[in-house]
């Protein structure tokens, strides 16, 4: 992992055209403004994991799955 | 009201058993209208949330009390600006694996509801909480 050390107000530059800027800083919080083109997806990461992990929740339940479930939980 | 369902076949509803999603399932945000299936002959910590729009989205819930004893999340300060005042309920997103045992729920990002308003919502917690925490955990493992 690259690790780069940042002041306020300072930025970085991701592939030429992500921009992003450390515009406040307090306590263990820091506040992230991202410039993108508009096809780039940004998430926080946590939420990008339950978009996953809901995925995995609407389509994990096969029949099977399911009355297995249902048989433990008797 | 009938209401085709993924896991129960075709079964009588009230309008009034609707929940209305005012903030989304986190990657479902086309889907608002769900209704709670309860199977308390099974487990009356389990829950059915089964959507109103199509009949093969189905999602099952867990009462967190279940599987962690106490969960008194924070919630973000949006909570009550989409559910409307009232008294919350949480339930946990699950996801069945093979093997089962592997299953998982989702502590961090909770579905709250608000039974009195019908309101309902998928909420982020700032809680450090693992999206993915066992189904059935054995007793003797004391993180459970």
């Amino acid at each position: 992992m690259l690790i780069l050390t940042r002041k306020r107000g300072e930025s970085i530059l991701i592939d030429g055209g992500i921009e992003i800027k450390i515009t406040e800083i307090s306590g263990d919080k820091i506040k992230l403004g991202i410039s993108a083109p508009p096809d780039v997806r940004v998430y926080r990461k946590e939420l990008y994991e339950t978009v996953c992990e809901n995925k995995t929740a609407a389509q994990s339940a096969s029949a099977d799955a399911v009355k297995e479930l249902l048989k433990k939980l008797q | 009201m009938k209401l085709k369902t993924r896991d129960f076949g075709e079964i009588e509803i009230k309008e009034s058993d609707i929940i209305t999603f005012a903030g989304p399932i986190f990657g479902f945000e086309e889907y608002h209208r769900f209704a709670f299936l309860y199977q308390e002959d099974v487990s009356e910590f389990f829950v059915w949330l089964q959507s109103v729009e199509d009949p093969q989205l189905c999602f099952i819930l867990v009462q967190p009390s279940h599987i962690v004893g106490q969960y008194t999340p924070q919630l973000p300060p949006e909570a009550e600006e989409l559910l409307g005042e009232g008294e919350y309920m949480c339930w946990l997103l699950a996801s069945l694996r093979e093997p089962l045992e592997q299953s998982t729920v989702n502590l961090k990002s909770p579905l709250v509801v608000n039974p009195a308003s019908h309101k309902a919502a998928q909420l982020l917690l700032e809680d450090e909480l693992p999206i993915r925490h066992p189904l059935f955990c054995k007793k003797e493992e004391p993180e459970c």
